[in-house]
């Protein structure tokens, strides 16, 4: 009689648990599913020692299981997946396909057999990603083969605060009694005051202008000046005649060089802007330059990264509690119009897939489309969960009960990275501007830092991302851009440096030996893979 | 005849039948590890799509081997691994010698042991630990190499972005991290030498240069002309690690190898057929240069491999 009476007891405490977890599951019995994907960034919450916070939410709302196999470093991680792959040993259920921007892989591993097309499954079991698509069609168009099916799910980003920018040292341009630079003139004029006039005044000359963290990739930025887009889309550009150009050989871009070249030579940019050993491994070089209050501009840095560095509480601000950080807008080209900023949708480079081995593909887009797509799935990315990491106010406004430490992951990790939320487990995520809005909430990020952001948004611009292309075109593409972007980088950064002068017979031979090359077939292929999508 | 001849030979094996089981498992090892994946070789003249594996995919003959010899890249591909190789075997083939040579001269046992044992462990120290060692001494902002320069009145020099000192690091770093490792052949083969020489050469008044130079050396020599042999058979063979890890565009025009082409075209971009093809051609190069190394040796000195 007493026995059954804690057996019912025991009953009951269980079936409240787990009727409070499992809410509503999205599937009728747990489900365990493997997932071949590079391991966290910062190797301290290694996926081979710990599961990250948010999956375990997640399999607590899911009830589905997330088994990381075949865990190796995300440098390592192409490699090693290109040789399974040619080995016939991807067994894992969901992989992280890292694929080139153009989709080659997708589109070659979609016919090989190694995914399977989701278009049925996304129809029939994942109603969040079809809304989605159905919400922004240039999501759909970027992700659809040339055989009309979908492969792979990937990050996508509809927030306008995800672009490309220039930070600068707000404080040191009062100081120095300059304003915001609003031409390349001005960018290269700051930086050489703050060389000189010694801004974070400790009596040292110990003042860097302008870096990017993406070495000189990064500083080709500022190109958009000329309206060039080095950066995202590799170089490629659709003007608006429709036509296809390879900015890094229009005649600008040989003026683009001249002001590198001054800004290298005259130490607008330090000697050692390409150098590796100074930018290479967490915690580099440049991070300590900026907490160390010796950067004055900061070029293509993402722009929500104004939050951390404004943060009161995060490392730039306890180093320098002077110190504020804002976005420029871009600079004003030589006819006088403002340049563009490039914005992203979906992003080809990583995508998740689901396997043809799968064991159970339902289940696998059900998981995709919560985590990925889903309300819910989303707010515990964001803010962890209800009750254990924030509270949900009676207006519906969210406020974080725990605060994390973030200054102590940061160096290792880059700010934007944090154990909750962060990078170091990026998972396919639609951000928006209210995603990006409720980032800045959680390092109190100062108005005037976010309105420096938002004056860009009238300048954002879509990337160039060309339709999917058939393999045989894929390719043909990747053979040749690989011969011409050796040479170009090669070029480019000599250039740059100084070891070969940019006169005209220079850059003309530059240009011609990259014709040689065999650039306009590449750009006849894009042209034709344009019009085949419309 | 042949029948006797096969009888010999059991009657040899049966004899010295624990020799031969001694060199079983290098057999089976070489069988198993270097003759079986042969076959993969086939992929060369393939289009390999893991799909269609070995049997399925579509062949293409020599379309590879075309594309790599018509690469713009090839001429200067060849030219610096063979540079880089060429001069790492002329400028670190003798030092594993050279030490050799003077650590056989000390006589203080402790002095000898932690001198070998110091030089030996940069070879156990990995590539990517070497080349971060390199940059740190090297760095232009605050390396030890760049501040004593500055110190001394001179410009920091940013070794590792130009041309011109690419090589250099590249040779002298590999002879600082190997020629310890290298030199232990050379030792046992020393160690093996009969005091009774050295005995003879000391009555006779032989200073101990000379002993080096008459007696060291020549009992070296079979050794140094083995070894020197096999070197060349790798000529061709720059492994694409530490230049990954130290090259960058600037420094292309000395650094791009075959081995990092092929890294970056064919696995990098998943273009196995193309980067067996490579290697395929890498290695009848080899194959040939080892050769012709090995009549030469026989025809000038009467060491060779065979």
């Amino acid at each position: 009689m007493y026995k059954r009476h804690i057996g019912l007891l025991v009953i009951l405490i269980v079936s409240m648990i787990f009727g409070s977890v499992y809410s509503k599951p999205l599937v009728d019995k747990p489900v365990t599913l493997t997932f071949m994907r590079p391991d966290a960034e910062n190797p301290v919450h290694s996926l081979t020692r710990e599961t990250p916070l948010i999956w375990q939410w997640w399999e607590e709302a899911t009830g589905i299981h997330i088994q990381p196999v075949d865990v190796v470093p995300e440098q390592d991680y192409k490699n090693v997946f290109n040789l399974k792959v040619a080995a016939g040993q991807v067994n894992a259920d969901l992989i992280d396909v890292r694929s080139d921007n153009q989709g080659t892989q997708l589109v070659q591993y979609g016919r090989d057999g190694l995914l399977m097309p989701l278009n049925d499954l996304i129809d029939k079991y994942a109603p969040n990603i079809k809304a989605l698509m159905k919400k922004y069609p240039k999501y759909k168009m970027d992700l659809t083969a040339p055989d009309g099916k979908i492969y792979a799910i990937s990050s996508a980003n509809a927030s306008r605060y995800m672009f490309m920018t220039f930070l600068v040292r707000k404080d040191w341009l009062d100081k120095l009694g300059l304003k915001v630079p609003d031409t390349l003139e001005d960018f290269y004029k700051t930086a050489i005051a703050f060389v000189k006039h010694d801004p974070n005044g400790n009596g040292k000359a110990d003042e860097i202008g302008m870096l990017s963290p993406d070495r000189l990739w990064g500083l080709n930025e500022l190109a958009c000046a000329y309206d060039l887009r080095l950066c995202t889309g590799g170089g490629f550009h659709i003007r608006e005649d429709g036509r296809i150009t390879y900015d890094f050989i229009m005649p600008e871009a040989k003026e683009f060089l001249k002001f590198l070249n001054k800004c290298v030579k005259d130490g607008a940019i330090p000697p050692y802007y390409d150098d590796p050993s100074v930018f290479t491994g967490a915690g580099s070089l440049f991070w300590q330059k900026i907490y160390d209050s010796q950067l004055g501009i900061y070029i293509r840095a993402i722009a929500p990264m104004v939050g951390p560095l404004n943060d009161p509480k995060g490392v730039m601000k306890k180093n320098d509690p002077k110190a504020r950080w804002v976005a420029t807008l871009p600079p004003l080209m030589p006819n006088g119009k403002r340049a563009k900023v490039t914005e992203q949708l979906a992003m080809r480079w990583r995508t998740y897939g689901i396997t043809t081995k799968c064991k159970d593909p339902v289940a696998a887009i059900k998981w995709l489309d919560f985590v990925f797509a889903s309300k819910e799935g989303r707010e515990i990315y964001l803010y962890g969960k209800e009750g254990v990491t924030f509270k949900r106010n009676p207006d519906g406004s969210i406020e974080r009960i725990v605060t994390i430490d973030t200054s102590k992951d940061e160096i290792a990790t880059g700010p934007l990275a944090g154990k909750w939320w962060g990078s170091s487990i990026t998972m396919p995520i639609l951000s928006d501007d209210a995603w990006t809005e409720a980032q800045f909430k959680i390092w109190q990020t100062p108005s005037w830092a976010i309105n420096s952001v938002k004056a860009n948004f009238k300048y954002l611009v879509a990337p160039f991302q060309a339709p999917m292309l058939l393999p045989e075109e894929a390719k043909e593409v990747t053979t040749l851009l690989n011969d011409i972007t050796t040479y170009k980088n090669e070029m480019w950064a000599k250039f740059v440096a100084g070891d070969i002068p940019i006169t005209d017979e220079n850059f003309n031979n530059y240009v011609n030996r990259i014709k040689q090359l065999g650039i306009d077939r590449i750009i006849e292929i894009y042209q034709k893979a344009f019009a085949r999508v419309k | 005849m042949r029948k006797s001849h096969l009888w010999t030979l059991i009657k040899r094996i049966k004899k010295e039948k624990f020799l031969y089981i001694m060199v079983l498992p290098t057999l089976v090892y070489f069988f198993i590890f270097h003759y079986i994946p042969m076959y993969g070789i086939v992929i060369a003249f393939q289009d390999y799509s893991p799909a269609g594996g070995f049997f399925r995919s579509p062949w293409v003959g020599l379309e590879h081997f075309r594309n790599f010899f018509n690469s713009p890249y090839f001429l200067r591909l060849l030219r610096n691994t063979f540079l880089l190789s060429f001069y790492s075997l002329i400028f670190g083939f003798p030092v594993p010698i050279i030490f050799a040579l003077l650590l056989n001269e000390v006589k203080n046992t402790i002095f000898k042991r932690t001198v070998q044992t110091v030089s030996y462990f940069p070879h156990f120290v990995s590539i990517v630990i070497v080349v971060g060692i390199m940059n740190i001494f090297l760095s232009p902002t605050d390396g030890l190499v760049n501040l004593l320069l500055q110190r001394l009145g001179y410009k920091p020099i940013y070794f590792m972005q130009e041309v011109r000192w690419f090589r250099f690091l590249y040779v002298s770093s590999g002879i600082w991290q190997n020629f310890g490792w290298s030199s232990i052949i050379y030792l046992a083969v020393l160690s093996g030498i009969s005091p009774e020489l050295y005995e003879a050469a000391i009555v006779d008044g032989a200073s101990r240069f000379q002993r080096a130079i008459y007696i060291s050396i020549p009992c070296l020599l079979p050794t140094i002309i083995l070894l020197l042999i096999l070197n060349i058979g790798n000529l061709l063979n720059v492994g694409f690690e530490k230049i990954i890890l130290m090259y960058s565009p600037r420094t292309y025009e000395v650094a791009d190898v075959i081995s990092t082409y092929v890294y970056r075209r064919g696995l990098l971009e998943a273009n196995f057929s193309f980067g067996a093809a490579v290697g395929l051609f890498n290695n009848i190069v080899n194959f040939i240069l080892l050769l012709t190394a090995n009549y030469i040796a026989r025809r000038v000195t009467e060491y060779s491999l065979w």
